[in-house]
């Protein structure tokens, strides 16, 4: 989508941390560039939580360096962290506060200007009357919400959110998705880790995954929804013709005059191949991300 | 010190609100205050309900050939403390304005009945006077009372100075004599320094204020340095640290949250000992409103502007130090459980310097003592009671607060190190290794 890459935002080179001998990551490299939508995904557990905590420099890397914003995370992240918009996971707010205070006193010591509370606020529907009250009787939902908008209040150039979707439930997770579209649009760039797979599909331009520490791929989206194979059922007016003439048709069952199977690559040249005054019906259904991964993994399964 | 302000500013303030709007804050300090304002009226209120009766003492005599009467003797010590040489000259006692009031003493021909009566708590003691085979007096003093009990130890001294001047009387000489025996000998005490030299009411109120000042600081260091803890573990545990630390440095934040507790913590102070004042400024319209005597008042030493304003160096900078130390040992525990622990090495700090300074209360010119009161962490303590009781060279003063200043600024440095890398670290037990590691690499 863009033209010569920029700076890249975060940059992270084999960045490792070990409690002990416990291995929370081990040899982390990636790069996010600027605009870019970037996912982070893994099981729970994986060291999503450890790279985010390191990049913001609440923990020591053990080994590797790692830069945000251009800066470096070990000697300048009070920086970082002034600049970047974070949502921990698992937000813990004061609960004597009123979800409004909470906003106030963060974007005072930020020493900036909430430009975006209101209009996040209404996305996420966090109404005056709610914002009034204390935090302590707030929901995990809202308590999520308001993690949200301190996060993304003063439109920060840098978002990184841990697990920003946690909590909310299926209406608010899309005004979420809706709100990081828009980011996108403005040349925000977010990255953010989830544990779900169809998150990451909707909104993200590259994604890594990562399992027991260890970076396992990191994919553009785009290009993985491009490979991953799609269920197809073709049905002729009269028999079938020979499987073996369609391009990039696998695990073939013929049934009469229909045909199911697999497809990977270009579905422009399939089509074409089926192209016939005898095509009775033709079913391509989406394979999701996750049937994607599934196939990915299958066949590499880490053997490092 | 790089703009450190804004922020610590901001943090102090919401730790000021929160903590002077809660519940607890408000009851404790409305509590405490009408405490201290009642307990300063305690005396005239307990007089005026009949709880404090002056004592009533019955005086059994078995013989008839005293040459001094006993009541008197005995009345004259309970009231007057007259001196005994007095006593025995068989002198009535000055005669004070309210003698009812403060202790009845009478005569008794009806030891049983008399004894009956202390026994049903109708009178606070019977004295029986008999002599003894060998013809000396013998006294017997029947009562409830310990052998600290003040009554009782002025009946003894009055026992003393009968006997005494009983057996001068046997051996010959005359009572006019004897009182001259006892008179007090002629004892001048002079101060080899002349800015020493004072007045002994003078010097009690000192003492007085003396111990008010060390017992002030130590409550206010340890009740409001745990507040601090408290506080900054509840950050750390309950998580919302991390919020607070993408928004503020944690040099801030541990400003911020000194300044704000300790604010907090001197408004409750300020209540209490404004109560307190209250209390002694009302006790003598109220006394007189009840129809009792009421104390004295306490006799206030002399104290200038610049003394005055030493007192507060020597207890905001002693209160600084030890909270900044405090919100470095709450940053080191991951849960609130452990805070007590974290602290104990400073709980036992400032009780060293506490019990330093009583003792040195009783010999306020002892080497140690000097020696004490320049070092930071007992200059708090034991510099004030020094400047109240004896008098200390300025330039003795001026250092204990110069080294108190440069410590309390390590003790900043310091403490945000720990608290930067304590805030933090999650999980695991907080120990020296892992701290000074920290400090290292963490800013």
């Amino acid at each position: 989508m863009e033209g010569t890459p920029p700076a890249p935002v975060i940059s992270i080179r084999a960045l490792t941390k070990h409690y002990g001998s416990v291995e929370a990551l081990t040899d982390l490299t990636l790069e996010v560039n600027q605009g870019e939508i970037y996912g982070f995904l893994g099981p729970n557990g994986a060291g999503k939580s450890t790279a985010i905590r390191t990049l913001l420099g609440y923990l020591h890397a053990t080994r590797g360096t790692a830069s945000v914003l251009g800066m470096d995370i070990a000697t300048e992240s009070v920086e970082i962290r002034r600049l970047t918009g974070y949502l921990p996971g698992g937000i813990a707010l004061y609960d004597s506060l009123s979800g409004e205070q909470v906003l106030d006193y963060l974007v005072d010591m930020q020493g900036r200007q909430p430009h975006r509370r209101a209009e996040l606020c209404e996305r996420l529907e966090l109404p005056t009357s709610v914002l009034k009250r204390k935090v302590r009787d707030y929901s995990r939902g809202m308590r999520q919400k308001i993690g949200v908008v301190q996060a993304l209040q003063h439109d920060p150039e840098l978002a990184i959110l841990d697990e920003p979707t946690e909590g909310l439930d299926p209406l608010m997770q899309h005004a979420f998705y809706s709100i990081l579209d828009d980011l996108r649009r403005e040349g925000r760039t977010v990255f953010f880790s989830s544990h779900v797979l169809s998150e990451v599909e909707r909104l993200c331009d590259r994604v890594a995954i990562i399992r027991a520490g260890r970076l396992m791929a990191i994919h553009d989206v785009g290009e993985l929804l491009a490979r991953r194979r799609r269920r197809v059922t073709v049905r002729w007016r009269g028999a079938a013709p020979d499987p073996a003439s369609l391009p990039g048709l696998e695990d073939v069952q013929v049934d009469g005059n229909r045909i199911i199977g697999m497809l990977s690559g270009e579905v422009a040249g399939f089509v074409r191949s089926i192209a016939s005054p005898n095509l009775d019906d033709l079913i391509i259904e989406p394979a999701s991300l996750e049937e994607a991964f599934l196939e990915y993994y299958a066949s590499e399964e880490p053997g490092q | 010190m790089r703009d450190l302000f804004p922020n610590a500013f901001h943090v102090a303030r919401r730790e000021y609100r929160v903590r002077v709007r809660g519940r607890a804050f408000k009851f404790t300090t409305a509590l405490l205050g009408i405490a201290v304002a009642v307990l300063t009226m305690l005396p005239a209120i307990l007089e005026a309900v009949g709880i404090e009766d002056p004592p009533e003492i019955a005086v059994s005599v078995g013989s008839d050939d005293l040459s001094t009467d006993p009541v008197v003797a005995v009345q004259a010590l309970l009231i007057a403390a007259a001196d005994p040489g007095a006593v025995l000259e068989g002198e009535a006692p000055a005669p004070v304005p309210d003698a009812e009031e403060r202790a009845r003493v009478t005569r008794t021909r009806d030891p049983d009945t008399a004894a009956q009566a202390v026994r049903d708590g109708e009178l606070d003691g019977l004295l029986t006077i008999t002599r003894s085979e060998s013809g000396d007096l013998a006294f017997e003093y029947l009562s409830n009372s310990g052998p600290t009990n003040q009554t009782r130890m002025l009946v003894t001294q009055a026992a003393t100075a009968l006997a005494i001047g009983d057996r001068l009387e046997r051996a010959g000489v005359s009572t006019a004599e004897s009182g001259e025996l006892f008179a007090p000998p002629d004892f001048t005490a002079i101060a080899a320094d002349p800015d020493e030299a004072r007045s002994e009411e003078d010097f009690a109120g000192a003492f007085i204020l003396a111990y008010a000042v060390v017992i002030l600081t130590f409550m206010a260091i340890l009740t409001y340095g745990n507040w601090v803890a408290q506080s900054v573990a509840e950050e750390k545990s309950g998580r919302v640290m991390e919020l607070l630390i993408t928004a503020a440095t944690p040099r801030q934040l541990l400003t911020g949250k000194v300044i704000g507790t300790g604010a907090a913590g001197l408004t409750q102070y300020v209540v209490i000992v404004g109560a307190l004042l209250i209390g002694l400024v009302l006790n003598g319209p109220i006394s007189s409103l009840l129809g009792v005597g009421g104390g004295t008042p306490l006799p206030l030493p002399d104290l200038t502007p610049i003394m005055i304003a030493a007192f507060g160096l020597f207890f905001m900078l002693g209160f600084i130090l030890y909270s900044t130390l405090y919100a470095a040992a709450g940053s080191m525990v991951s849960r609130i459980e452990d805070v007590q622990q974290a602290v104990g090495p400073l709980i036992f700090l400032s009780m060293a310097g506490y019990f330093a300074a009583f003792g040195g209360l009783n010999d306020p010119s002892a080497g140690w003592v000097q020696v004490l009161s320049l070092i930071p962490f007992f200059s708090p303590y034991l510099m004030p009671s020094r400047m109240l009781l004896t008098t200390p060279s300025s330039a003795e003063v001026v250092l204990a607060l110069a080294l108190l200043a440069a410590t309390v600024v390590a003790a900043i440095w310091l403490a945000s190190r720990i608290y930067s890398a304590g805030v933090l670290m999650y999980g695991q037990r907080v120990g020296i290794r892992s701290i000074l590691r920290a400090t290292r690499v963490s800013r």
